[in-house]
């Protein structure tokens, strides 16, 4: 057997006793014929002692003394879902706030519904004036929702009345549109 | 915990209802001067036109913003005359605001997007309008 590298990896192996029967009886044939071969067998096994030997003396000088402890410490162990929530019940805050978000909610699902103001604007709910009879105030509803109150000569009970003011400031008189929001008779 | 959040509820709402409003209020002239109209005015005047008041002129006289307690009133001064406003008590969903000026007595539910206007006499070749608006 010559010293090739299939030699030497079929020698090793042989060293660490892996070969089957077979090759293992190979190997030593050539041992046996060989004393090259069997020098370089004895390298091999002084090489693994002294490997062995070493990482033994390695291994002995480090100190596992409390790994498993240190390990274990800088593992997060999350409680359980109940424990986590007695913990939280145990802190002052939490019925508290508790209490303030249902009471918040409770505001806002049970308050009254608003209207938006653009639909309603403004609502007149009463007018008066201390004025002669001839002059008597009226509401009169813009398209944005404004309330105009004014006093208005003879107002027409149908509603359908020409806005008047006071003598000496008489603004000129516009045509009066179409206004279906104006007011009613009998609304104010 | 029913009863305590019971009570959380209605003082909140209460506080809530029983707050100051806010309340802008403006003094405007309305005539038939020379043709003018105060910046901020123009849409009252669009207003009052299709309404069928048509006035040339808009001059904004005062300006100025109330915050309203309950029951508490408070003025406005116009020229030759005084109007006082005062919040209604109540809970209500919109401040409801009694206005006295003279010689008309009136009480309105304001809101923010819209303006009440009132008739408040004539002055100089015109009439005074006092406008509410409720401020957010």
């Amino acid at each position: 057997m010559s010293l090739n590298p299939a030699t030497l990896q079929l020698l090793s192996a042989y060293v660490d006793g892996e070969l089957n029967a077979s090759d293992r009886e190979t190997v030593e044939r050539a041992l046996t014929a060989d004393p090259r071969l069997r020098e370089v067998e004895r390298s091999m096994r002084g090489l693994g002692a002294a490997v062995r030997a070493l990482s033994e003396a390695e291994v002995a000088a480090v100190d596992f003394t409390g790994v498993a402890d240190r390990v274990l410490g800088r593992v997060s162990r999350r409680p359980g879902v109940l424990d986590r929530f007695r913990e939280a019940l145990r802190r002052p805050w939490l019925p508290v706030g508790g209490l303030i978000a249902v009471a918040a909610a409770a505001f806002f699902f049970l308050r009254p519904v608003e209207p938006p103001a653009s639909a309603a604007g403004v609502v007149v709910q009463s007018v008066t004036a201390d004025t002669p009879a001839q002059l008597q105030p009226v509401v009169l509803k813009t398209e944005t929702g404004d309330a105009i109150i004014w006093l208005v000569e003879h107002p027409d009970a149908s509603g359908a009345h020409r806005p008047t003011v006071l003598p000496n400031d008489k603004p000129t008189q516009a045509p009066v549109p179409a206004q279906p929001q104006r007011p009613r008779a009998g609304e104010l | 915990m029913i009863a305590l959040t019971s009570v959380l509820t209605l003082g909140v709402t209460a506080v809530l209802a029983a707050g100051p409003v806010k309340v802008e209020t403006q003094v405007v002239h309305a005539s038939n001067g020379p043709a003018h109209v105060d910046p901020g005015l123009e849409k009252m005047r669009q207003g009052f036109e299709k309404a069928g008041l048509r006035f040339s002129s808009y001059r904004r006289l005062s300006q100025q913003t109330l915050t309203l307690h309950p029951g508490k009133p408070a003025e406005v001064s116009l020229p030759g005359k005084t109007a006082t406003l005062t919040l209604q008590p109540g809970e209500h969903a919109r401040p409801h605001v009694a206005v006295s000026v003279p010689p008309m007595q009136t009480t309105v539910e304001l809101g923010t997007d819209a303006s009440a206007f009132l008739q408040a006499g004539p002055h100089e070749n015109g009439q005074l309008v006092l406008v509410l608006t409720a401020k957010k």
